[in-house]
């Protein structure tokens, strides 16, 4: 079960802009180990999204990878020269979008979309078996007569489920989901994702879930990392994230969920993310972390381990069980640069 | 779901304050350049647009006549000039009458609704039905040739663009909060419509202006490439070009010149309308 | 079902325009300063001729009854007499037709053939210089009267090469191909610079939207994506600016013919000018007013049959 089959190593991402270049992802490493569930948690713009999309090699120019490394399956998906990459996607890994009604083809039938990722070498009656087949493994009632329908004439929780359907098709070792129930009904959302672990443990697919949804992330997520202005700044297995958050970060997201106990008061995370183009000096979290200090903005703050395969990037994590030597609730914090 | 604050975009900044758009600066120029070389014709050279001269018929263009002379020995260039006058004069004077109908019918048919707009919407898509360049030739047929026949022929047929653009406009902006503002303090429509609406609905027609004096240049130079536009030995450029086509083998540029002309006549209107464009999209923000 | 609804709505818009465009035709002909008949006949036309064009299209009757009279002529295929060819529209109309609808269709076709590679590679290289160029170069023709191109290329192709004729139709089928050549591409260019613009927008889009990233990520290669996906969806405009620009062609095409002396419509509504035949005159209008008409509503009912998105309603 603890066999990595990607490992990301120190990667980054920047896409330069008219005021300047936008550090996207800075120096982020993770492992994902087989058949394992990972998430990548964060708030829009820490990078979450464009660390996905560099491991697959989707960024759109300008934007690029700048550095380091992604290794899949004994290959650095970075340095593979395209037609290669092509062929890691689809069977090897495979990426789902946010919004599946953007993500399929509007002119396209759900059984054109499917069929054309599989194999040439299968005659189509085999390839029209095959999309059944998968259709109804992602819970598509009545697939015979789906096969011919568009995109728009399908409801949010029936697209969501094709593209899951289409990119299962080659039955890949690892799936990257971008927040797959965001753009999706309540109620259908907890389907959607019962849907995707079952299809995890069936193919024993690897799965990175990217999302900002916390709940999801207690229920159904092996490891986690915690992602903020571009890096990960905590990283741990689910369960000990939650019982011992060892960033401010962490804490504060934590915090911010609602939960069943109505005695407790919603603590938001005060002030803005920071400026993708010109960070500062030291951590990007100190102008709104309630235990900051002058030391906190001095330097480059490395990950450390902080406990068994526990990583944190803060410098004062043994304060951290102690109550904030400024209010939570207050702005305010110390900047840096 | 845990409180985020703000989403960050990443995106492209514009730099703030609106630009001069180079389109503009150089469109300007050219304007210039035209307007001030054909006002200044008379200065400019010493030959008379018509002044036939049998001893220089057919000259290449040199040094005497940098275009040349055509096969009645009249100085290309001179004539390229003076023809700008008239081609200009059109140009201007075919848009500047639609523009204003057009975008005044167009705005009464979108606010006023009801009959005035089924009337006016029918008018134009019958209008609009017959290609252009066909009803302004079967007009100009019926009508005469001549400069006033060309401007009431194009102009005829001309504003039905503006006032499908304004109309469409307006259609949107009367349903905006100011317009019911204005009302509730008691306004009366008119007032509404030509104070408050319209200023706001005419930019798409004032973009479009630039395109359609390109247009309307090349329709008088179409009408006169087939004998129906301006009267000879009026320098029009289009009939220019028509009378040069006998010699293209030994007096090609009797033919091509004034086509230069056209052309760089029409790259200025484009570089203008891209600049106002440019420049309505900015301040509109 | 929702199909013919549709159709059968499109086209029961497009019947009452067009009898309002008969309408304007119709009046076309009081635009004639002076005595119709002495305008049309000529200053030294016989008074028998005279009285026969007046009984012949009631000329002394009120408006109204005229425009009955010239309906009932058109609906049974009347369309007038040419006075300088003594024979009726109706038989000298499909020859010329031909040449017409020919030349159109041509020059659409090269307008199409020429627009995909250039809007592929100026969407492909995306503000860099093979982008900027074919921006420049399609200014050109938009900026340019048309015959005047047409000239040009007579002087470098057909003149000074020799490599394709100068003017007129040509006999059979791969002749007249040759021939028309030049007159096409000079017809193609406006639509071309259109069509290349539009096409390249369209691509641009369509290359950054999420269907295709998901192309990409399941797996498809770089061709597949091309065609299967950004061709598919970003060609779907041309057909609606065909129908948008034909009337602008069907122009055209009036100078164009004139230019390389090609016996169509164009030329001979021309001709009809120039020789005061002024039937002739106002049935070209006519037809040209109907062709456009046709091409309209035929672009309307084919643009559902390729976006399944339009369908529904």
């Amino acid at each position: 079960m603890n066999e990595p089959i990607l490992t990301v190593d120190n990667l980054r991402v920047e896409i330069p802009t008219r005021r300047g270049v936008v550090h996207a992802v800075r120096g982020v490493s993770f492992t994902v180990n087989r058949g394992e569930t990972f998430a990548l948690v964060g708030e829009s713009g820490s990078g979450k999204t464009m660390t996905c999309r560099a491991i697959v090699g989707l960024i759109h120019p300008p934007g690029k990878i700048a550095g380091g490394s992604v290794v899949f399956q004994g290959q650095d998906l970075v340095r593979l020269p395209v037609r290669d990459l092509e062929r890691v996607r689809g069977s090897g890994v495979v990426m789902v979008f946010q919004d599946p009604m953007t993500a399929l083809n509007p002119v396209l039938t759900v059984e054109q979309q499917i069929t054309e990722t599989l194999s040439r070498g299968e005659p189509p009656l085999f390839q029209r078996d095959r999309a059944i087949e998968l259709l109804r493994q992602v819970g598509i009632p009545d697939p015979e007569r789906r096969l011919g329908s568009y995109a728009h004439q399908l409801s949010g929780g029936q697209r969501q489920r094709v593209m899951l359907a289409i990119a299962l098709a080659r039955q890949p070792a690892l799936l990257l989901a971008d927040e797959p129930t965001t753009a999706l009904d309540v109620t259908i959302q907890a389907q959607i994702l019962r849907l995707m672990l079952t299809l995890q443990k069936e193919f024993g697919m690897a799965l990175i879930l990217v999302t900002h949804d916390l709940g999801v992330v207690y229920q159904s997520v092996d490891r986690v990392a915690v992602m903020y202005a571009g890096q990960i700044v905590e990283l741990a297995a689910t369960a000990e994230l939650f019982a011992r958050p060892r960033h401010p970060y962490t804490i504060g997201l934590i915090g911010s969920v609602p939960s069943a106990d109505r005695n407790r008061l919603l603590t938001p995370i005060f002030g803005m993310p920071p400026d993708m183009i010109d960070f500062g000096r030291g951590c990007p979290f100190a102008p709104r972390c309630a235990w900051a200090t002058e030391e906190c903005v001095d330097r480059e703050i490395p990950l450390a381990a902080v406990g068994a395969e526990h990583w944190s990037r803060c410098i004062h994590v043994d304060r951290l069980d102690s109550a904030p030597p400024r209010p939570a609730a207050s702005p305010g914090g110390v900047s840096g640069g | 779901m845990s409180t985020l604050v703000q989403e960050q975009r990443i995106v492209a900044d514009t730099g703030g304050r609106p630009r001069l758009h180079p389109a503009m600066v150089i469109g300007g120029l050219m304007l210039l350049v035209i307007v001030g070389a054909s006002l200044l014709a008379p200065v400019l050279t010493s030959y008379d647009p018509d002044g036939q001269d049998f001893d220089q018929i057919l000259l290449a263009p040199g040094a005497r006549h940098l275009f040349g002379t055509d096969n009645f020995g009249r100085d290309v260039l001179t004539r390229v000039l003076y023809g700008a006058r008239i081609d200009l004069r059109i140009g201007i004077l075919a848009v500047v009458f639609p523009f204003l109908f057009g975008s005044l019918v167009g705005s009464a048919a979108g606010y006023f609704g009801g009959w005035v707009d089924t009337i006016v919407m029918r008018t134009v898509d019958v209008i609009t039905a017959v290609p252009f360049l066909v009803l302004v030739i079967a007009i100009v047929a019926f009508l005469g040739p001549g400069e006033v026949n060309i401007l009431l022929a194009i102009g005829s047929v001309g504003w039905v663009t503006y006032s499908r653009l304004v109309r469409g406009e307006v259609l949107r902006e009367k349903n905006l909060e100011y317009v019911a503002a204005a009302r509730a303090l008691g306004f009366h429509r008119w007032r509404i419509l030509l104070g408050h609406v319209l200023p706001n609905a005419v930019a798409p027609a004032i973009i479009f202006l630039a395109s359609d004096v390109v247009l309307v240049i090349l329709t008088t130079a179409s009408l006169g490439f087939l004998g129906l536009g301006v009267r000879p030995p009026s320098p029009e450029w289009g009939m220019m070009i028509s009378e040069g086509r006998e010699f293209l083998s030994n007096g090609w540029w009797v033919a091509t010149m004034p086509g230069f002309a056209c052309m760089y006549t029409g790259l200025m209107f484009i570089l203008l309308g891209d600049g106002i464009a440019d420049l309505l999209r900015v301040k509109g923000q | 079902m929702h199909l013919l609804n549709y159709a059968i709505r499109r086209i029961g818009q497009t019947l009452p325009v067009a009898l309002l465009v008969t309408v304007l035709i119709f009046m076309l002909i009081k635009l004639l300063p002076g005595d119709p008949a002495t305008a049309i006949l000529g200053e030294r036309a016989s008074d028998e001729a005279v009285r026969d064009l007046y009984r012949q299209w009631g000329l002394d009757r009120p408006l109204w009854q005229q425009y009955v009279m010239y309906m009932r002529n058109l609906v049974t295929g009347d369309l007038g007499q040419s006075l300088r060819y003594r024979t009726p529209v109706t038989e000298l109309l499909p020859r010329r037709l031909g040449v017409t609808l020919f030349l159109v269709t041509y020059s659409i076709a090269l307008s199409i053939a020429l627009a995909v590679p250039l809007a592929v590679i100026a969407a492909t290289h995306r503000d860099r210089w093979p982008d900027i160029l074919v921006r420049a170069l399609i200014t050109v023709p938009l900026a340019s009267p048309a015959f005047w191109l047409g000239i040009l290329f007579l002087i470098v192709f057909a003149l000074k090469l020799g490599w394709l004729p100068a003017a007129g139709y040509g006999e059979g089928f791969t002749d007249h191909l040759r021939h028309l050549f030049l007159p096409a591409l000079t017809l193609a260019q406006a639509f071309t610079a259109v069509l290349t613009r539009n096409l390249r927008s369209s691509l641009i889009d369509v290359q950054t939207t999420t269907y295709v990233d998901f192309a990409r990520a399941k797996g498809l290669d770089r061709q597949a994506v091309l065609f299967r996906h950004i061709l598919r969806a970003a060609l779907l405009p041309i057909v609606t600016l065909i129908g948008v620009r034909i009337s602008f062609a069907i122009g055209g095409s009036v100078v164009i013919e004139t230019v390389f002396a090609l016996p169509g419509l164009g030329s001979w509504m021309v001709e009809s000018i120039l020789s005061r035949d002024y039937m002739v005159v106002q049935s070209l209008t006519l037809a040209f007013a109907f062709g456009a008409m046709l091409i309209n509503l035929a672009t309307d009912l084919v643009y559902p049959l390729l976006d399944p998105r339009v369908r529904v309603g």
